[in-house]
């Protein structure tokens, strides 16, 4: 007989790992050809960015699609065992036809109570956390800066005479002379 | 990498290929900064060895 239940897992199990880890080499692509973009100036910073703020955004939004499932797993854990409680309180009445099939009955019902209470419990353990996330988008952003070129003395100059450059520090009053002067 | 596909495999190595080409060029950069852009790459690489 094929083990059909360890070929299926497998097969799914692969089928999730190709999908998975064929959306994280894109989404290396993606930035890596952001990055490219930038350096080569065929894209602009800010063109750059938004692109690295969807991939950021798609990257949380999988994150909050995990923990729902996850919630999902708790919330069924949760009624299994509820329902073996049920089952294993209801199976008290057993015990007054047949004493031996009532006593296994309200032990396999507490005891299966008890597993999958435990699986819900193990499950709070498994949601992903988001910091992981959101460090790697802050690094991602600060990424592109490498690539602008320093601003030099002309440039400065250039944009103090167009009227772009504002200095932090208040004007000098015009009246005042130098007192070496 | 129980599953991985040589195809995935290839790509992933021409990214980190690719990437380290983008950042070998920039010469003036503190360890602090260095270490930011290794953590970047790191990500995507811890990402593919965690699944």
């Amino acid at each position: 007989m094929l083990p059909l239940n360890d070929i299926l897992t497998t097969q799914l199990a692969a089928c999730n790992y190709s999908f998975t880890a064929r959306s994280i080499v894109k989404e290396f692509e993606s930035i890596n050809q952001v990055f490219g973009g930038i350096k080569s100036g065929e894209m602009t910073v800010e063109d750059g960015l938004d692109i690295l703020e969807k991939n950021n955004t798609n990257r949380v939004l999988w994150t909050v699609i995990l923990n729902l499932a996850k919630i999902m797993e708790i919330v069924f854990w949760c009624s299994l065992s509820s329902v073996f409680a049920t089952a294993c309180g209801a199976s008290g009445a057993i015990i007054a036809l047949n004493p031996l099939a009532g006593y296994a009955s309200v032990i396999a019902n507490a005891t299966l109570s008890l597993i999958t209470m435990m699986k819900a419990i193990s499950c709070f353990n498994e949601f992903t956390p988001f910091d992981a996330d959101r460090a790697q988008s802050v690094r991602e952003k600060n990424l592109p800066g490498f690539f602008q070129p320093a601003a030099t003395g002309e440039a400065v100059k250039g944009s103090v005479a167009t009227g772009e450059y504002v200095s932090i520090y208040p004007p000098l009053p015009a009246t005042a002379a130098h007192p070496s002067s | 990498m129980p599953y991985a596909s040589d195809e995935l495999l290839q790509n992933m190595k021409k990214q980190n290929q690719i990437f380290d080409d983008l950042f070998s060029t920039i010469s003036d950069l503190d360890p602090s900064r260095k270490a930011e852009i290794a953590a970047v790459k790191r990500y995507f690489n811890d990402s593919i060895g965690s699944l």
